[in-house]
């Protein structure tokens, strides 16, 4: 089982007027120099499963066909494991490959959830 | 109006051209179709259920206005996967007219049967006012009894109209003469102060490149009667029905008044 975020955006060059309007609205609260708004969606979902790249190449077939519209949003995901695995995992901080089983995971931190070994990663920003 | 059993039984009884309009949950301009097409004497309208798999003989599919499926995640991103989108693909794959107004044109871009994708207003408000639009096509089922240029006055209804696409689909359109409506002003000058929604190129309508699809943010259906304000919606319908029956080899008047107006 796994835990999953989805992070849906506004492709870069689509026009977000909610982020245009919130960056307006900042500078009247006091906050200045506050730029490049973009408002998305986050997703969360729980997924069976206990191989992170089967239930990645799964959750990424949501992204494509309804999660999110590829003509103007961008997405990216994080599978956090939960369950048997759980524990195993939570003594690490970045990509794991388990020793029973192929499990990769990766890791939540700054930057692209997936590693480069990712077979889809180079879907997550472009949308394609 | 007794729904028919099936497309045969409805076809023996009725040469009429028939207007299937599909009713997703949350549509709410379904009656709005039906009832304007019922002003026009060559037409049949009926509603289909979105969980038929079967267009009960329609010549026309109509996906009507409306928030289907509460407009959830995105407008139209849930009903494309209604059971009757199937059928209303393999309807449009084998030539059959579709007309897509409002949430109807947002279905058919999220179910990619149309180019592009519908974003939030610019203004981030709900519009509902009558609106100009430039007609940039006559060559199609939809628009044969409108005038390259004509400015005609059709209302806007919706919160996600600012229709756009990526730099290829663009390309195409332009390639393929796809924008079939544009936002005008009254003297037909496509400016962004006459974009209501700011979608790209002022674009308020498209079809397919095999023409037998049309998506319209405007709502046709509301001005098809003197007394509600309007009749421009009037030669949409009229040229679908001509079409229609010109394909039986049936030819009649194309002037746009050869209705009865209903009061």
């Amino acid at each position: 089982m796994f835990k999953v975020k989805v992070y849906v955006t506004p492709k870069a060059g689509i026009s977000d007027p909610q982020g245009a309007t919130i960056e307006r609205a900042l500078p009247a609260l006091g906050f200045d120099g506050v730029q490049s708004i973009r408002v998305g969606r986050l997703i969360t979902l729980e997924v069976d499963g206990a191989d992170a790249v089967l239930v990645g190449k799964d959750v990424d077939a949501m992204c494509r066909q309804l999660l999110a519209n590829p003509i103007i949003e961008d997405y990216r995901f994080e599978l956090e494991p939960t369950g048997p695995f759980a524990e195993a995992m939570a003594a690490s901080e970045d990509v794991v490959v388990s020793t029973d089983t192929p499990l990769h995971v990766a890791a939540e931190h700054a930057g692209s959830p997936w590693t480069a070994a990712d077979p889809f990663a180079h879907r997550q920003e472009d949308g394609e | 109006m007794t729904p028919p059993t099936s497309g045969e039984e409805r076809a023996a009884r009725d040469r009429r051209v028939r207007f299937g309009v599909v009713v997703f949950p949350g549509s709410n301009c379904e009656y709005d179709a039906v009832h304007a097409l019922g002003t026009f004497p060559e037409a049949d309208a009926f509603l289909l259920w979105h969980k038929d798999h079967d267009l009960l003989g329609a010549d026309v599919v109509v996906l009507p206005g409306g928030f289907s499926y509460g407009d959830y995640l995105r407008t139209g991103a849930i009903a494309r996967f209604s059971p009757v989108m199937q059928e209303v693909a393999t309807f449009i794959e084998s030539g059959g007219l579709v007309l897509g107004i409002c949430n109807g044109f947002q279905i058919l871009t999220e179910a990619h049967l149309l180019h592009g994708a519908m974003l939030r207003n610019r203004g981030l408000k709900f519009i509902c006012h009558p609106q100009y639009l430039r007609v940039e096509r006559t060559d199609t089922p939809f628009t044969s009894q409108l005038q390259i240029g004509q400015v005609i006055q059709v209302p806007v209804n919706h919160n996600e109209g600012a229709w756009t696409a990526g730099a290829e689909s663009l390309q195409t359109i332009e390639d393929e003469r796809l924008v079939v409506f544009r936002y005008c002003d009254a003297e037909g000058q496509v400016t962004d102060a006459a974009n209501p929604n700011g979608a790209v190129d002022g674009v308020a309508g498209i079809v397919n490149e095999g023409g037998n699809v049309l998506g319209m943010m405007p709502h046709p259906e509301r001005v098809c009667e003197g007394i509600l304000g309007g009749t421009d919606g009037r030669a949409l319908f009229g040229s679908l029905i001509d079409h229609v029956l010109r394909g039986r080899g049936i030819h009649r008047s194309t002037a746009p008044c050869s209705w009865q107006a209903v009061t």
